[in-house]
């Protein structure tokens, strides 16, 4: 490994970007390089090689072949927004369990006490969010 | 400096490799999967490109490249023509941090065969999986155009939902190896593959990445019978052909992650460890395939339910039960 | 070897630039959903920032955690609701609310400000011990115990205030 040649003063401005993963982290930035080459060439190519004709009936959003009609956004329903919204509750609950996840055996039975308490916090949420009716999609029961 | 230069040239045959092999795969995987369908279906599929039809993929590249590239009047251009880029960009992004061999050693020096061994390639792969909504909900989004609002919506609400499917059933996996990097997470299934060690998180994490990939049974967001095409409805030419690329890169990706936290990685007998890998892959995608062949697809309110009341509760209590047993046996 | 110094500031000036940029786009941008592109972009900078501290664990969870829940939920936001006014955008907004904006970007500068020059900062190179993920999980369950589970309270109430203001169930109709 090259990086060993570092002085620790040099190694002071790049301490973080080098030392944990040397050359595998030049690998990736080519690699980066690489695939976003790949990605950028297809895109111009796209650009570039198709001919292009320009008629306002081309410019019309496809809707089967007849004139569109109303705005494009006419607002949707609510369940996709809270759906969101769970998502960000229980996603940041994901990242926490994960951390706890790598050091379960450090942590023992405390640490499960713990999370179990976390976990069955969120599973109450996510049953009282059953019982409103908040994950239901289709038409409401009365 | 002689050093420098031979390891900075061996990375970069590396590079070429593992890119000009998955982009090939992915080709390939389209006609295979157009063939395959075919004969499930009793009929022939593509033939006449090529000897058994193996030009196919060339013939449908020149096509793409030289249609025309649609921008719809109303659309938002710049977000219009970069979405596609984002939905390739992120699914070859992720194959950076993916282990696909036993090290080689070649000129006398350790050649590791993945790309970056990242201490938390789990996260990386799991952050990228998040950033690949943009290219769908973008896509969609900047259309402006009905069909492709409403697939884009239903695309973001299931990939999230079943994301977070995806989170929870990674979970016992990482208990496992108590460790983020996939290099040690392959380490640990030397002898025995986390899918039999955790059966239930590696059944969550089949029907997560299936619905994570929009494929038949989940594929409502291109739902062709009441969506037209979803999100890229409006795209035509090479973007479209771009979201199509990222569609079967991802394929892949999910197919290598499956690999490789549930199947044993490339641990296995008698072929190089390459190899294995590769079988493992293309078997999980023939299964894909497969499903596509045999399911119907679900409704969308089946499909949201499934993934909040099922998959997210089981997943949870799975990580209790797991975290139990795991402690008690010490 | 300063190149590798040269490599070291050039991105931490490259992740800068990026934070700039996506905030320019993000104020100048016309439709609402470019501004959470922006900030997205902002983000991606800010990642680059603490990887560039030397926690990739806290790069990574950036983009997990920002950019790829809080912006998408912002852009769900965006898609969801129905197309505004064009008309009601270009007129100025009203002077308080510019006062009312304008005082919180002051307040919250000035708390930035004051934390930054409160903070003992160490070089970096002395805070490089034995941190591993392990030590992290190890010290989020020990040290900070009781925000950890302040934190499930908190999510449990969040979840509760969002079907409230939707007005689900027994809170209201719904369409």
């Amino acid at each position: 490994m090259a990086s060993e040649n570092i002085s620790t003063e040099q190694l002071a401005g790049l301490d973080a970007l080098m030392s944990p993963l040397g050359w595998d982290l030049v690998a990736f930035a080519l690699y980066v390089g690489l695939a976003c080459t790949i990605v950028g060439s297809l895109l111009l190519a796209a650009r570039f090689l198709g001919h292009r004709t320009r008629s306002p009936l081309k410019g019309q959003p496809y809707e089967c072949g007849v004139e569109p009609s109303g705005p494009a956004r006419p607002g949707y329903p609510v369940p996709f927004y809270l759906t969101a919204i769970f998502f960000v509750v229980f996603d940041v609950e994901v990242a926490f369990i994960a951390s706890w996840a790598v050091a379960y055996d450090l942590l023992g039975w405390q640490g499960l006490a713990q999370i179990a308490f976390f976990i069955i916090t969120l599973l109450i949420a996510l049953f009282y969010l059953w019982r409103r009716g908040a994950l239901d999609w289709g038409p409401q029961r009365r | 400096m002689n050093d420098v230069l031979l390891t900075i040239i061996l990375i970069v045959i590396k590079l070429g490799l593992v890119l000009g092999t998955v982009l090939s795969l992915a080709a390939y995987m389209v006609l295979a999967e157009r063939k395959v369908l075919a004969r499930m279906q009793m009929r022939h599929g593509p033939n006449r490109v090529g000897p058994f039809g193996l030009l196919q993929p060339l013939a449908d590249l020149i096509k793409l490249l030289c249609k025309e590239d649609l921008i719809p009047e109303r659309a938002d251009r710049w977000v219009f023509m970069l979405a596609p880029a984002i939905s390739v960009g992120t699914a070859l992004l992720a194959f950076a941090v993916i282990p696909f061999g036993a090290p080689l050693q070649i000129f006398g020096r350790t050649i590791e065969l993945v790309i970056c061994d990242l201490n938390i390639g789990l996260l990386y792969l799991f952050a990228l999986s998040s950033l690949a909504v943009y290219g769908v909900a973008l896509g969609g989004w900047a259309s402006q155009s009905k069909f492709a609002l409403l697939g884009g919506l239903r695309a973001m609400a299931q990939m999230i939902s079943y994301e977070l499917a995806l989170g929870l059933a990674i979970v016992p996996v990482v208990m496992a190896s108590k460790s983020f990097s996939l290099t040690a997470i392959v380490a640990s299934q030397q002898s025995l593959p986390n899918a039999l060690r955790h059966p239930l998180a590696f059944l969550i994490f089949v029907i997560a990445i299936m619905a994570e990939s929009k494929r038949t049974p989940f594929d409502m967001p291109e739902a062709e019978n009441e969506l037209v095409a979803g999100y890229h409805t409006e795209y035509s030419g090479m973007r479209f052909g771009m979201f199509f690329v990222g569609e079967y890169v991802n394929l892949i990706v999910l197919g290598s992650m499956l690999t490789v936290l549930f199947l044993g990685g490339w641990h296995g007998p008698f072929l190089p460890s390459v190899g294995w890998f590769l079988i493992k892959i293309l078997a999980v995608a023939f299964f894909f395939i497969w499903v596509r062949g045999t399911v119907p697809r679900l409704r969308y309110d089946q499909l949201m339910a499934f993934g909040w009341k099922i998959l997210v509760p089981l997943g949870l209590l799975n990580i209790l039960v797991t975290a139990v047993w795991l402690l008690w046996r010490g | 070897m300063s190149f590798y110094r040269y490599l070291a500031e050039g991105l931490f000036f490259g992740f800068i630039v990026c934070i700039f940029a996506g905030a320019f786009i993000s104020l100048r941008a016309r439709q609402l959903m470019n501004s959470v592109l922006g900030l997205a972009i902002s983000l991606l900078g800010v990642a680059g920032l603490f990887y560039h501290l030397g926690s990739p664990f806290l790069a990574l969870m950036e983009l997990l955690i920002n950019i790829g829940v809080v912006c998408v939920v912002i852009a769900f936001g965006i898609m969801v609701g129905p197309k505004p006014d064009q008309a009601a955008e270009k007129r100025p907004p009203p002077k308080r609310n510019r006062m009312l904006a304008a005082g919180a970007c002051l307040a919250a500068s000035a708390l930035l400000l004051w934390t930054v020059l409160n903070t003992p900062w160490n070089p970096a190179i002395a805070r490089i011990g034995d941190f591993t993920i392990r030590h992290l999980g190890e010290s989020l369950l020990h040290q900070f115990c009781l925000p950890f589970e302040l934190i499930s309270i908190l999510l449990l109430v969040a979840i509760i205030g969002a079907l409230i203001i939707a007005r689900i169930g027994r809170y209201g109709a719904r369409e």
